[in-house]
């Protein structure tokens, strides 16, 4: 036991130590930051973090991710909890072809899709708009594939009762599946939200009006072309891990309960 | 009447719950794959409003190209490590993390951290550590009295793509190992009872029970990450960009260059679909494999 | 309290309601898509003397164009009026012969700018003929150097390469990187390169290169490409230089970890923000060719276009006028945005206190007689320009042999000719 708890400690600095670096860097300045990469400041400037939201225009930029993460993870868990209902627990014609069909999209790279996709929304009239980055980016076949494990595993009783008392399909699927989901739900938020704020290819591409630019392409102003402002970089890397760790904690008993109750089993 | 029930059993009414999604990726998607497949057989910029069709030229240039099968070989490589460092970190610590007990969810959150963080600024992370003169790697490496062995880590012909990869797998196996851990929550206990009866000890138990139990969500987790593996793009775009002279070049960032930073579309489309081709191929043949020795 | 709220919307509505009509009345809206944050500076002043124009700024980056979003955003309409990108075939030209972009001929002529900016300058900017942007900075490329770390060995400024190399020995013994490059980023291995090869094959033979039937793997070219890699593999230049980001060794240059560096006169901007205590210079890398008189690389960093679907090219043109040809203009690129401008300084002598001394110094380098060679990476269209990007770093890994290095590039470079990519 006691050897599990050490392997398990090595681990955890593994995993903390890096970003802790850039945590105790973001309080340097520049000449500090390489002249003396790994001891404590010498002075703790606070400045850099003002500086860095200010200059950085950090919020305009954090509000402009949230308002493309949020719809799409609310958009993901609505349209993969039906798909993933229907997959899991209704047996119907040419149910294994079309979930066949969502799997291969796992294995297409982004590269195969980019260039069309862009002509696509741009068709629409979705460029240099949040809605061209939300849209497509719900529907993702992980999430249908999340969503139909679990219900895979509620047993047959519950909603074959709830068929006999003269229950509607979608209103067992509102009443009683749902609320039942939350653990995969929790799950699929997390993930949901993290790759949507962690993503960075797609928005550049897709919005080039600054004002409307998510965080992580924000980032790059920090990074010029011919410099880069490394106190203020990292000082905006901390801020900007603030709302994945705090939407982290607020699922995390979802999330733990969806891994518990096999949301992932196959 | 027989034929209204023949229907009623088809349960269509089952499409009205798929149609969202089906929507979505249809027009996101599929839309886009197969106007890929369409575009690769033609040359063009990506803005002039002439294209030129090719043929199969795109692909015939693209099957001669000897930079394609290095890169072919270093998503190989990139497969091996990964499945080393990646893989066997997260199952190992989702192992430990199941036997533990207090400190569970403590530990899981922690070490899924790194996954929360977004390729670019794990890069620009590692960037840091690889650094030759102040880097932490070779700093340690001189402390101990091996600075012979510091190098620049990330402009080594040989160690570029490694180093990369490790970076990567850092980042990524909370990920896998969040899977795991759903995987061995199903595990029956009470066959460890039974092993423990038997006087199993830690490894016995792991290699016998354990792991054949997980079988369904170790096929998963491997297909995912041989998946991921192949597509692999952001890490090594951030940090070396498929250099030094494309000993790091993996198949997503050479038709990254391709397609975009020399503005050849339909040689890129053709390019990614024969890469989406080689996932499909070899993530299937590896399900198959799976499946088959399942006995 | 309900009262004062009332006023109060009342007073939000009435003002909104203001700034709408204000903005529907003849106020022109340009987008402006800019690379240096002074430039907001300039945008506050000029919209201050010209209340009828409202600047939409937006940053820009290189990738912009390279990922292709600039271009599909201009061929749709919804691009940016004015904007900032680099004066070279690869982005600017590229975007010229696509025909986004406003050709400029007739107001160079209006506003006597063919008249003003350095001759020189103007070949980046042209395009089949045509001129479709303004040149909006002059840089060089040569050794940037820390002038206390020379006087404290001893050292001069070298005049012959012979002298240059003992140089460099010397630093080395007394325990410095003689010269350090970020080429683990693509542009720092370009301006090594295009330095050696200028020392090496000269002005000439590289116009004769990039206008006519020169070759890459000419003698000259190669002998340049070999000096560069045996300064790289006697440690003389940084051997692990290919692990470094551009950023990462002008560090080492700022911790005096490393004496000098091959580097552009835009890190001016750099310097006079966070180290203009220290004592830097520029000297001229001695020629290696015998015929050669030794030059600057040089060529544009960015310059300024307008889109061809602009509602106001008239309007563009005088923004870009007011920053290039007023005193007031001119004064902001020098002292906030620390960039030289193309052109000649008007009021120089009132300017001048407001100066660093290595701006000074820049600037007049500038008249030398000599003139400043090619910068190639910003001569050469993208294709080939990834191509010797590539080499170039196998070339300093020690990877690949020099010849096998220019032939390379020339192999694309005659691929690129024959799709007529190749601008005159």
């Amino acid at each position: 036991m006691r050897l599990i708890f050490i392997i398990l400690l090595i681990y955890t600095l593994i995993a903390l130590i890096p970003f802790s670096w850039v945590v105790l860097n973001s309080f340097k300045n520049n000449t500090e930051i390489f002249s003396n990469p790994f001891g404590f400041p010498k002075q703790f400037l606070f400045n850099n973090y003002t500086e860095a939201w200010v200059t950085g225009k950090l919020m305009q930029y954090m509000i402009n991710s949230f308002i493309i993460a949020i719809p799409t993870t609310l958009g993901t868990l609505m349209v993969s909890s039906l798909a993933g209902y229907a997959f899991g627990r209704i047996n119907f014609w040419g149910d294994t072809l079309v979930f066949s069909i969502f799997l291969f999209g796992l294995m297409i790279p982004f590269e195969a899709i980019m260039i069309p996709l862009y002509f696509i929304l741009k068709g629409l009239g979705l460029l240099e708009s949040y809605a061209g980055v939300i849209i497509p980016g719900i529907g993702g076949p992980f999430g249908i594939f999340l969503m139909r494990n679990f219900f895979r595993q509620i047993p047959l009783e519950l909603s074959d009762s709830a068929r006999i008392d003269g229950c509607g399909e979608f209103k067992i699927f509102l009443y009683i599946m749902l609320p039942l989901a939350k653990p995969a739900l929790g799950a699929l938020a997390i993930f949901s939200f993290m790759g949507s704020w962690n993503s960075f290819l797609f928005p550049y591409i897709v919005i080039t009006n600054d004002a409307k630019r998510p965080l992580q392409v924000g980032l790059l102003n920090f990074q010029q072309r011919f410099y880069t402002d490394y106190r203020l970089l990292f000082a905006a890397i901390v801020l900007s891990m603030i709302p994945v760790i705090f939407f982290y904690v607020l699922f995390h008993r979802q999330f733990i309960q969806g891994i518990a109750s096999g949301a992932l089993k196959e | 009447m027989d034929l209204k029930r023949k229907l009623r059993r088809l349960n269509l009414w089952a499409y009205l719950f798929i149609i969202p999604a089906l929507t979505f990726y249809s027009v996101f998607t599929l839309r886009p794959l197969t106007q890929s497949i369409i575009l690769s057989f033609y040359d063009w910029d990506g803005f002039n409003p002439v294209k030129r069709f090719v043929g199969f030229a795109n692909y015939i240039e693209a099957l001669s190209d000897p930079v394609l099968g290095l890169a072919l070989l270093n998503n190989i490589k990139w497969v091996l490590i990964s499945i080393i460092l990646s893989q066997g970190t997260a199952l190992l610590l989702a192992v430990l993390i199941s036997r533990c007990i207090i400190g569970q969810s403590f530990f899981r959150s922690v070490l899924f951290f790194p996954n929360m963080l977004s390729p670019m600024i794990a890069a620009l992370i590692w960037g840091r550590i690889y650094d030759p003169l102040i880097g932490f790697v070779n700093t340690f490496l001189k402390s101990i009295g091996y600075g012979h062995l510091a190098r620049g880590w990330l402009g080594s012909p040989e160690w570029a793509l490694i180093a990369v990869c490790i970076a990567n797998s850092w980042r990524a196996y909370g990920y896998y190992m969040v899977l795991y851990l759903a995987g061995l929550q199903s595990v029956d206990p009470t066959l460890y009872d039974a092993a423990k009866v038997d006087g199993a000890n830690g490894w016995q138990e792991f290699w016998y029970v354990t792991l054949p139990s997980i079988r369904p969500t170790t096929t998963l987790v491997l297909s995912l990450a041989l998946i991921n593996s192949l597509m692999t793009f952001d890490m090594v775009w951030g940090m070396t960009q498929g250099g030094p002279f494309h000993r790091s070049e993996v198949l997503s960032t050479l038709i990254y260059k391709t397609a975009f930073a020399s503005n050849r579309v339909g040689y890129g489309c053709a390019l990614s679909l024969m890469q989406a081709i080689l996932i499909f191929t070899i993530t299937i043949l590896f399900i198959r494999i799976r499946e088959r020795s399942e006995g | 309290m309900r009262r004062s709220f009332k006023v109060l919307s009342l007073l939000l509505v009435i003002l909104i309601g203001m700034s709408s009509i204000s903005s529907a009345y003849g106020q022109k809206v340009i987008k402006f898509a800019y690379e240096g944050e002074w430039m907001l500076e300039f945008f506050k002043w000029y919209t201050q003397k010209n209340p009828d124009i409202k600047i939409e700024a937006s940053p820009i980056s290189l990738a912009d164009v390279d990922t292709g979003a600039l271009q599909l955003a201009l061929a749709g309409g919804t691009g940016p009026d004015i904007m900032q990108i680099d004066a070279a075939p690869g982005r600017m030209g590229m975007l010229a012969l696509a025909g986004l972009l406003y050709p400029l001929d007739e107001f160079y002529a209006k506003y006597g700018w063919d008249k003003k900016f350095f001759p020189w300058t103007l070949r980046s900017v042209t395009y089949n003929g045509k001129k479709y942007g303004l040149p909006s900075e002059v840089e060089y490329i040569g050794p940037f150097y820390n002038k206390n770390i020379f006087k404290k060995l001893g050292l001069n400024i070298p005049k012959t390469y012979e002298e240059f190399k003992n140089l460099l020995s010397k630093l080395k013994s007394a325990g410095y990187i003689p010269v350090t490059q970020g080429t683990r980023d693509p542009a720092p291995r370009g301006h090594i390169y295009a330095n050696f090869i200028e020392a090496s094959a000269g002005k000439v033979r590289v116009e004769r290169l990039l206008y006519g039937n020169g070759r890459w793997d000419s003698p000259e070219f190669n002998l340049g490409a070999k000096e560069l890699q045996e300064l790289v593999r006697s440690d003389l230049v940084y051997k692990e230089c290919n692990s470094l980001k551009y950023s990462e060794s002008n560090n080492l240059l700022w911790t005096e970890k490393a004496a000098m560096t091959f580097m552009g006169t835009w890190i001016l901007y750099e310097y006079l923000k966070e180290y203009s205590k220290m004592d830097f210079g520029y000297f001229i890398l001695p020629p290696i060719g015998k015929d050669v008189p030794g030059r600057f690389t040089g060529g544009l960093g960015s310059g300024y276009a307008i889109s061809a679907k602009t509602k106001y090219p008239e309007e563009c043109v005088r923004i870009l006028d007011a920053l290039f040809n007023t005193p007031e203009g001119q004064k902001m690129m020098l002292t906030v945005g620390k960039v030289v401008p193309p052109l000649p300084i008007l009021d120089f002598s009132k300017v001048k206190k407001d100066l660093h001394p290595l701006q000074i110094d820049v600037i007049q380098k500038l008249k030398d007689p000599k003139g400043i060679g090619y910068n190639l990476s910003v001569y050469i269209p993208t294709t080939v320009k990834n191509v010797y990007y590539e080499n170039i770093q196998g070339l300093m890994g020690l990877m690949i042999s020099p010849e096998e290095c220019n032939r390379n590039i020339q192999k694309e470079w005659e691929r690129a000719k024959a799709a007529g990519l190749i601008l005159k």
